[in-house]
């Protein structure tokens, strides 16, 4: 069993040093200027790790200065690096000062009160009476080590970051979240220095990860295109997403916005961010709010967050385009801006949360917003296409301007509404007010003058009916309008049939959507069969929605013809 | 028994004729003349022998005589005189400084093997190795000429892959005045770097070599390289200069002499450190036989225009009791000189200066990088000289 | 005469510690403050460059870690390796300070809260420009004397009369040392006198601490 004894400069110096077999001597290297001493202490110990260890003596700084505290900063580590063998092992500091001196010094001399840490003073005896001392101490096993005596008397502070603490909330998720998923490795940032970063061992200590549960939860079984927009990306977030998402195996493509964060202005970050959205063309973006320095001033008006300009931005592009923003602000109205803004989830990192809790709302957000993303962002392009076509339409003088932006606020009254719907009844409702946009089609193109009904330009609408012989749609000879007047049906197939002529399916298509509304406002009494049922229900989810939208979408395109 | 006595027996022998006795005398002058560690005492032992076999009373008149003697000197003058040619040597101190300056050279593989690197600098261990070796190649030839020892000791820590190994049944394998046994080729080291982020210089020793190694305690490689650094080369980092001249002040000239520097901190340069350390110590060995004459000064003259770095070392007040043609002076064949000489080859260029029997200054060069320094510089009476001075000139 | 650069990417991290301690860094006549913008992208096409000659003529450099890359950050350590300057590279992720020697030069990697604080003023406005004092704040001096402390408890255990400029050597005793505990000696040095020492910083610390 090995007795270590950590040296510094002033042992390696001293010619009449203790030269007795006792001490198995180690040393804590400099590693070329690069690391900071936590990373050096923690690759120090792990190369020490599998050694059998009776004790550990260090004077108080094992680096070129006293007031560094280096020696104190290590019994830190050895006890908070649970995976160290001998994390409980007596520990012994040695130093020419007196214990109440160390402790008005320095907040790390407080591991001096806590169990199994004594002190020597240098002097002619002080080996001598450590290896006496260390062989009369009772080491049987069965001497339990209370960690919570330890944790109780020590203090530690976050290195101080010249902003807010988010940045520590920040490394801290990374840290945790990556140790939670077993992906540490994979994250040069984590592997080489959060790792070993002393007041993060600090923090697993007191509000330790939970072992991870087996299972898929973490796993995405859809294909998406996930884009992040992070300032910290290069700091551990691009590996960790990246790590995150390959346990799904090549179901989600991942990308990053990799730009210099810091040396340019918002505008340009935002007009970055633009172009890598139109190239990409993401169904999910993960956001941070704080891009750019000027967002840490902490006067800052959260609309005027990088982040959120950047959030209008997408959602001008396409509103289909999913956002969750995953901040490390704690801020909840800076949450509410947001949300105004159109963002479809929140996710805080916070170090004091609970890490399963953490990864399972990130990966349900993530899957429930993979589910919308796959169908609004397809109806948000054909509603930009609608409303383009519409506007030129208005433009060429094709249709009148009152009912060309008539047509458009009701398209978008209808995709505000679809995009809300969640439920059954959210999802019909939707679907209603986009029929309104049907009714204001047909109503507006088909037009009564005297008893006659027309369309186009002063052409007869003819009335079509489902030939059951021929299995087709034709016209009767001599329109028979019910009460004279043609129904929605009736009206849109004349249009489409008549003046755009649609293909029989189509038409079909457009029955069953005006059949769907009907049955809905007027539900029958009688059971329907299987097959008529499935397709009325329909409207209760967004396939009822996108079929009418994309008809709506070719009506539309149709004007031209007009 | 003595040459001399035995020569002095052989001529008080009768049955030599005066011929012969001449002739054998001539003979005998001539290959003592060749004896290069008595020159002078053979000239008068040849003396006493002439005297003893009458030859100086053949001639009548005391100028004769003076004549006699004075053609014998002449003789011997013209054979201290072709010896005499010989000072100051030129070496090549600057070009050993030259191939050692790759060892600081940010562009040099061989830099590394003293310093960190960047990552990514070298793809590899074997990488690195190789690149190391084939710019070693390219000046070993040179340095082993100018200094093997120094070349060897290089070549062992970079390359041997044995250190630690032994190499009969009494030796290792090793490098260095300290005998140790870890390097750069040590398998250890190559199975350590097998990870491409891994540091050399924090690579653990391995427990066989640290209980050979014992007396050191050098845990890691960079330990190691340390030791080696130091051998090469006099740090300003660790006061090296200081602490040497201190060293040898306590061990060698004890505190009854005062050893005071001046400008020796934040000094560095290229050297053999171990043959530096020989030097001083004969030096102050020269000054410990005159104790009347206590007080010793070190001082470093950095001059960077002409890179180099020159150290002083007088003993106050201390003056040649020598004649400036002295032949131990100009053309010393052996004795403390002859050591100094030998062992700063190709390392220093190397004077002294002192004032010498008649009362007049003089400079005498031994070791020379420049052509055109002549063996003996006449100073001026008012030359700063307060004690007879070892100067020893390295280059930059 | 500027002989200390600052070289600082993002301005509203000085412009904070400005406002809290109330004092314009670019008022400071040894102080050469570069602040983000143009000047800031001056210096870090130097920084990325092979040539640092430009730096030369300043004593100390401070810059942010964080804006230079792995290579850049070597290569500054060795041109203040070898031209004998103080480096002081500062950054929020610092959880310790560390000082280390570069043989003539010091490299002091300090958290971004430490260096931007009252140690900063004091030390650009001290005459000696000493990095102890920016690295340690007012407890400076401790580091010092409990370095020689522990160093003088050893030395004596099998001590001899020495020299004084060998013990200096020996103990590497810095000016500030030399002046306050090794003043009046000279000569071969005395066991008693070295006890001496150690009871004066031993009364030292008791009183500073």
């Amino acid at each position: 069993m090995g007795n270590i004894l950590f040296r510094n400069s002033l042992l390696k110096e001293m010619k009449s040093f203790y030269t007795s077999n006792f001490f198995q001597l180690e040393e804590v290297p400099n590693n070329g200027y690069v690391k900071d001493i936590d990373a050096r202490i923690h690759e120090t110990l792990d190369r020490l790790n599998s050694t059998e260890v009776q004790s550990i003596t260090i004077p108080i700084s094992i680096t070129e200065n006293f007031l560094e505290f280096s020696g104190l900063r290590l019994g830190h580590h050895i006890r908070l690096t649970t995976s160290l063998s001998f994390s409980n092992a007596p520990i012994i500091f040695i130093g020419s000062l007196d214990e109440k001196q160390l402790l008005q010094l320095s907040s790390l001399a407080n591991i001096l009160l806590t169990p199994d840490v004594f002190y020597v003073n240098l002097s002619k005896d002080t080996f001598d009476t450590i290896e006496k001392s260390v062989n009369n101490l009772d080491l049987s096993k069965s001497l339990s080590f209370d960690f919570n005596k330890y944790l109780d008397k020590v203090i530690f502070k976050a290195p101080a970051n010249y902003q807010s603490h988010h940045n520590i909330d920040n490394e801290l998720c990374l840290l945790r979240w990556s140790q939670f998923l077993g992906i540490s490795e994979q994250i040069p940032e984590v592997k080489n220095k959060l790792q070993a970063g002393l007041y993060f061992k600090y923090i697993n200590a007191i509000n330790p990860i939970e072992d991870v549960t087996k299972g898929n939860s973490y796993l995405f079984q859809e294909n998406s295109k996930i884009l992040l927009i992070d300032d910290q990306s290069e700091k551990g977030w691009k590996p960790f997403y990246k790590a995150f998402f390959n346990l799904s195996k090549h179901k989600i493509k991942f990308e990053t916005l990799d730009i210099d964060f810091q040396l340019m202005i918002p505008s340009e970050i935002i007009s970055n961010a633009q172009d890598k959205i139109e190239y990409f063309d993401p169904d999910i973006i993960l956001l941070d709010l704080r891009l750019s320095d000027s967002d840490f001033d902490l006067n800052i008006d959260p609309e005027n967050l990088t982040g959120n300009k950047v959030l209008e931005k997408i959602k001008e592009y396409n509103r289909g385009v999913q956002v969750i923003i995953i901040t490390a602000s704690n801020k909840v109205w800076n949450y509410e801006v947001s949300l105004d803004l159109g963002c479809n989830g929140y996710i805080v990192k916070n170090s004091n949360n609970n890490v399963s809790e953490d990864i399972k709302n990130l990966t349900s957000k993530i899957n429930f917003c993979i589910k919308r993303a796959s169908y609004l962002k397809e109806a948000y392009k054909k509603k930009n296409n609608s409303l383009n076509l519409i506007t030129k339409a208005i433009e060429s003088e094709i249709i009148e301007v009152s009912f060309g932006n008539e047509l458009i606020k009701f398209i978008e009254i209808a995709l505000v509404m679809f995009e809300r719907a969640k439920t059954n009844d959210s999802f019909a409702y939707a679907y209603l007010s986009l029929f309104k946009c049907l009714e204001l089609i047909v109503n507006n193109l088909v037009y009564e003058e005297g008893n006659n009904w027309f369309i186009g330009d002063n052409e007869a609408i003819k009335q079509v009916f489902w030939n059951s012989d021929l299995k087709k749609y034709s016209f009767k000879e001599i329109p028979e309008f019910r009460s004279n007047t043609p129904s929605n049906f009736e009206k849109s197939a004349g249009l489409c049939k008549q003046l755009w002529s649609y293909e029989d399916e189509d038409i079909r298509q457009i029955y069953f959507s005006i059949v769907r509304r009907n049955k809905f406002i007027h539900p029958a009494n009688e059971k329907l069969h299987k097959q008529a049922q499935l397709n009325l229900n329909k409207i209760f989810d967004k396939e009822g929605f996108m079929l009418l939208l994309n008809q709506l979408d070719k009506m539309i395109s149709n004007f031209k013809e007009l | 028994m003595n040459k001399f006595n035995f020569i002095k027996q052989l001529l008080e022998n009768e049955k030599f004729n005066t011929p012969q006795k001449e002739r054998f005398f001539k003979l005998v002058s001539k290959e003592l003349e060749n004896s290069s560690k008595l020159d002078a005492q053979v000239f008068d032992e040849v003396k006493e022998i002439k005297e003893k076999i009458k030859l100086l009373e053949v001639s009548s008149s005391k100028s004769e005589q003076k004549q006699l003697i004075q053609s014998q000197l002449t003789k011997q003058g013209n054979s201290i005189n072709k010896a005499k040619a010989q000072y100051p040597k030129i070496h090549n101190a600057r070009s050993l400084v030259r191939l050692m300056n790759q060892f600081s050279d940010n562009s040099k593989a061989l830099k590394y093997t003293t310093h960190s690197w960047e990552h990514g600098r070298f793809h590899s261990y074997e990488d690195f190795i190789a690149k190391v070796k084939e710019e070693w190649n390219e000046i070993n030839q040179e340095l082993k000429s100018l200094n093997p020892r120094l070349s060897a000791k290089i070549s062992n820590f970079l390359f041997n892959r044995n250190l630690g190994e032994k190499k009969d049944d009494k030796y290792y394998h090793v490098w260095g005045e300290k005998k140790l046994k870890f390097g750069w080729a040590s398998k250890a080291l190559e199975a350590y770097l097998k990870d491409v982020d891994a540091d050399p210089f924090s690579c653990p020793i391995p427990k066989e070599i640290k209980s050979l190694d014992s007396k050191y305690n050098l845990l890691l490689f960079d330990h190691y390289v340390s030791e080696f650094k130091n051998e090469i080369e006099i740090r300003e980092d660790n006061s090296a200069l200081v602490s040497l001249i201190n060293s040898l002040w306590t061990n060698e000239l004890t505190y009854d002499f005062n050893v005071n520097q001046i400008n020796t901190e934040g000094v560095s340069f290229f050297t053999d450190v171990p043959y530096l350390k020989s030097v001083i110590k004969v030096i102050f060995g020269t000054f410990k036989k005159r104790s009347q004459f206590p007080d010793i000064t070190c001082s470093i003259e950095q001059n960077f225009e002409d890179n180099y770095v020159e150290l002083s070392i007088s003993q106050l007040n201390s003056k040649c009791n020598r004649s400036i043609e002295d032949p131990k002076i100009v053309s010393p064949n052996g004795g403390d000189f002859s050591t100094l000489i030998k062992n700063l080859m190709n390392l220093a260029d190397f004077s002294v200066i002192g004032q010498f029997r008649d009362g007049a200054k003089y400079k005498v060069n031994y070791l020379s990088s420049n052509l055109e320094v002549e063996n003996v510089e006449k100073l001026e009476d008012n030359y700063p000289c307060n004690g007879f001075t070892y100067l020893i000139k390295f280059y930059l | 005469m500027k002989k200390v650069i600052l070289i600082e990417d993002r301005p509203n991290r000085q412009v904070d510690f400005i406002k809290k301690i109330n004092k314009n860094l670019n008022e400071i006549s040894i102080l050469e403050n570069i602040c983000g913008f143009e000047k800031f992208n001056y210096y870090k096409e130097i920084l990325s460059s092979d040539s640092l000659t430009e730096l030369e003529k300043y004593q100390v450099i401070i810059v942010h870690r964080s804006a230079l890359s792995g290579s850049e950050r070597l290569r500054l350590i060795d041109f203040s390796r070898k031209n004998a300057k103080t480096l002081v590279l500062f950054s929020g992720g610092i959880s310790s300070v560390t000082l280390q020697k570069l043989d003539a030069g010091t490299l002091l990697t300090i958290n971004s809260k430490d260096l931007y604080s009252s140690s900063l003023i004091s030390y650009l406005k001290s005459k000696e420009l000493n990095v102890l004092e920016l690295a340690f704040g007012e407890n400076w001096k401790i580091n010092l004397e409990v370095n020689l402390l522990d160093k003088l408890i050893f030395y004596m255990l099998d001590y001899s009369p020495k020299p004084l400029s060998i013990i200096l050597s020996e103990l590497k005793v810095t000016e500030w040392i030399k002046e306050n505990y090794f003043k009046n000696l000279e000569g071969v040095i005395q066991l008693v006198q070295l006890q001496q020492i150690k009871k004066n910083l031993q009364n030292s610390l008791l009183k500073s601490i």
